[in-house]
């Protein structure tokens, strides 16, 4: 009877160890997993660092093209228009007059825009001056009614890398504003807090549904805030509501 | 009162007492329907207490019982395995083949014999059932928190309870008339098999109870 009792303690023992089998492989499976999940984030944040930097040099050749090349040959056609001297013919005088103004016109507007490409020439002075650049050529564009509220123009710290990618993100909200929101009014905040940067863009546009949107990565341009938010660690919330307009909120760890 | 508590019905109760605290709010008609298993294999070992005193044999209480216990560890498997391998049909064709063996059995032994047969039939099926789903969870890409994972610890109580009964249940004629001091040496087995399939089964009612929370 004890042999009967004592196969039956075997046969109970065997699935016991069998379990303790599969949590063991299962333990070596999830080191594994971790491993790969690493791996797999390492390489998107490697693949993401190097499509930014491209993005980055493609609008500084840009910028750079646009200043010494074209911005130089609309210069020439400037000086030359104004060499030319016709004393008695008022109409021509005045034709070329107004060339001339439309051409001072267009290198401001080229000197601005290269300006604006140019992203680390403009974080040089620091985001507080580069946010309000960007919030002066908002206001050249017209058309909204702006609220703004920029403590970060006396910041004494600085970190180049992030003053970059944060103005990038501006970039992309204002950006996102023009093309999409149908707003007539923009308020934007920016100051900072216990060591963390928020910044604030609140528009009165046709707002969207934010989570379908991230849901069905609809656009690149949504998709492109969040990749640069996650690659200096910052959170962001976006409250929309629709016909009533788009809020959206910025911590990032600062400097 | 205290004739029809033993060490199985008090088990089965504690077990079905976690299942109503756990298990009543889930989604899954599973989840829901082991109440109503762990209900009814209580019920059984009371009403066998009950009929063995009144008619002297309890046996077609039990054979009865087996039925449902096919039915429904067979039903768990293929709700833990369909996630995995489409096994469908398999486990469709196997256990009507074993229920046209437990009743083959009734129609030659008639219904007061126990149908061992078919309970050593059904305990290896459930065996190979458990051992495939260990593989299938063990070769799946995702990987999933063992610890945490109800199915897992489901299917743990199911292949120690079916694959430590295997020698009981090849042994049964043998172990019913044995005597190990003044307990019968299948009561020992089955109570202890018992006692862990219910400690695993409560276990993973606490795990399941825990992810519908997470998901919530």
């Amino acid at each position: 009877m004890s042999i009967i009792l004592l196969a039956s303690l075997v046969f109970l023992l065997m699935p016991i160890f069998l379990l303790l089998y599969v949590r063991s492989y299962n333990r070596h499976k999830k080191n594994h997993f971790v491993e790969k999940e690493n791996m797999r984030q390492k390489f998107e944040a490697e693949i993401l660092k190097t499509h930014i930097e491209v993005q980055e040099q493609t609008m500084q050749t840009i910028a750079t093209e646009l200043h010494d090349n074209i911005g130089q040959i609309l210069s020439l056609t400037t000086l030359t228009l104004n060499s030319i001297h016709i004393p008695e013919n008022e109409k021509v005088s005045e034709k070329i007059g107004n060339s001339l103004s439309l051409l001072n016109k267009s290198i401001k507007e080229i000197r601005g825009l290269a300006k604006i490409l140019h992203g680390e020439q403009i974080v040089e002075s620091g985001i507080g001056n580069a946010i309000d650049q960007e919030i002066n050529w908002l206001k050249r564009v017209g058309g909204y009614e702006l609220q703004i509220n920029n403590d970060l123009l006396d910041l004494k710290v600085s970190s180049p890398d992030k003053d970059l990618i944060i103005l990038r993100l501006l970039q992309e909200i204002i950006n996102n504003i023009i093309k999409h929101a149908q707003a007539t009014s923009i308020q934007i905040d920016a100051f900072i807090k216990n060591e963390i940067l928020l910044l604030t863009v609140k528009e009165n546009g046709i707002g969207f549904n934010y989570e379908e949107a991230k849901i069905k990565k609809v656009g690149i341009g949504l998709a492109s805030i969040h990749k640069r938010i996650e690659m200096i660690k910052g959170k962001i919330d976006v409250n929309s509501t629709l016909e009533k307009g788009t809020s959206i909120f910025i911590e990032i760890p600062y400097p | 009162m205290s004739y029809f508590l033993n060490w199985v019905t008090i088990t089965e109760l504690t077990s079905l007492l976690f299942g109503i605290i756990f298990l009543i709010r889930d989604k899954s008609s599973f989840w829901r329907i082991l109440i109503l298993y762990i209900f009814l294999s209580a019920g059984t070992e009371v009403l066998g207490k009950y009929w063995g005193r009144i008619y002297h044999t309890n046996l077609a209480i039990y054979n009865i019982f087996i039925f449902i216990e096919l039915s429904f560890i067979t039903y768990g498997f293929y709700n833990f395995l369909k996630d995995y391998v489409n096994i469908k049909l398999w486990i469709l064709v196997i256990y009507i083949a074993t229920l046209i063996i437990y009743l083959g059995y009734f129609f030659i032994y008639g219904i007061n014999s126990y149908n061992a047969f078919t309970v050593s039939i059904m305990s290896v099926v459930f065996v190979v059932y458990g051992l495939l789903y260990f593989f299938v969870l063990l070769k799946d890409e995702n990987y999933v928190d063992l610890k945490y994972h109800a199915a897992f610890w489901w299917v743990g109580g199911v292949i120690i309870y079916y694959f430590g009964g295997t020698i009981a249940n090849f042994f049964d004629n043998i172990i019913q008339q044995k005597f190990l001091g003044k307990y019968i040496t299948r009561m020992i087995i089955y109570n202890t098999l018992n006692l862990i399939l219910h400690c695993f089964w409560i276990y993973s009612f606490i795990c399941r109870a825990r992810q519908r929370k997470i998901c919530q």
